[in-house]
């Protein structure tokens, strides 16, 4: 809609997956985790990084739908990186809630 | 060269989560038109805003409604806030039932990087920043209103604020 009213636009995402189904005009991939897509907390460096080759797609990008895997890379292992709500959200607290059930 | 490895979507998260998205995925139509608006000039030249769906707000604005959603966790709130792009961590509220908001809270620029955008301007890397940036909340099972008011307005925001380029962020 953004698209339609004349902006260009590109998704910095970490799902790249989802592309299919979205249709995002650009898309950037970024292998950061949820909660924190342009890079860690005061790392001012590797946000700006991260937001310039967000933007150069806006140039660069020429067909609709392209996707750029950016070269970043998040410093922890999955495992040791949280990014999950301190309590669980209220979805995932119902679905907790009915397996218990079960 | 070394060849830059695609970015794996699933690696953060847990495998019972990561089944029930790829399931939800599986069953999704595909996007049938891809909407593509050329960049009008270089970015040198451009106006830029940032969006980001972390559930951000700026008093004296209220805050997104979380209490509505732990009465009704299908729900989430589908409404639109404008951030002004002087705004800095302090002056805003943050969010969002889904993730560690409080990353975020610490350093805004982690989920919208208004100082480094500024940072880009200043360096002449960008044209303008424009004077709103803008915030939606991302839990939305059913995005139909999300669609059918927020996506407007936020569009007719930025065209009256004369943004040609935009940096969209889901958190």
């Amino acid at each position: 809609m953004i698209e339609e009213a004349g902006i260009a636009t590109v998704i910095l995402n970490m799902m790249p997956a989802c592309q299919p189904s979205v249709g995002a005009p650009r898309v950037a991939a970024i292998s950061h985790p949820f909660g924190r897509p342009y890079g860690e907390v005061g790392d001012a460096e590797t946000q700006r990084a991260v937001l310039r080759a967000a933007l150069s797609m806006l140039e660069s990008a020429k067909t609709p739908g392209e996707v750029v895997h950016l070269p970043f890379r998040w410093p922890e292992e999955p495992k040791a990186t949280k990014w999950e709500p301190q309590e669980p959200s209220p979805i995932v607290a119902m679905m907790l809630q009915a397996q218990r059930r079960e | 060269m070394t060849k830059i490895p695609e970015v794996d979507s699933w690696r953060f998260l847990p495998p019972r989560l990561a089944r029930l998205l790829q399931a939800r995925l599986e069953a999704s139509p595909p996007a049938t038109v891809i909407p593509f608006t050329p960049l009008p000039v270089p970015l040198s030249r451009a106006r830029i805003a940032l969006l980001s769906t972390a559930g951000i707000s700026c008093p004296p604005d209220p805050p997104f409604d979380m209490e509505s959603e732990r009465a009704n966790p299908m729900w989430g709130d589908p409404s639109w806030r404008r951030i002004p792009a002087t705004a800095t961590g302090a002056d805003v509220e943050v969010n969002h039932l889904h993730i560690d908001t409080s990353y975020a809270k610490r350093d805004l620029n982690v989920v919208l990087p208004t100082q480094r955008l500024a940072e880009l301007v200043a360096a002449g890397e960008i044209g303008s920043v424009a004077p709103s940036h803008y915030s939606v909340m991302g839990f939305q099972l059913d995005q139909s209103q999300q669609l059918a008011e927020s996506a407007p307005a936020i569009a007719a925001s930025m065209k009256a604020e004369g943004v040609q380029g935009a940096v969209l962020a889901p958190v």
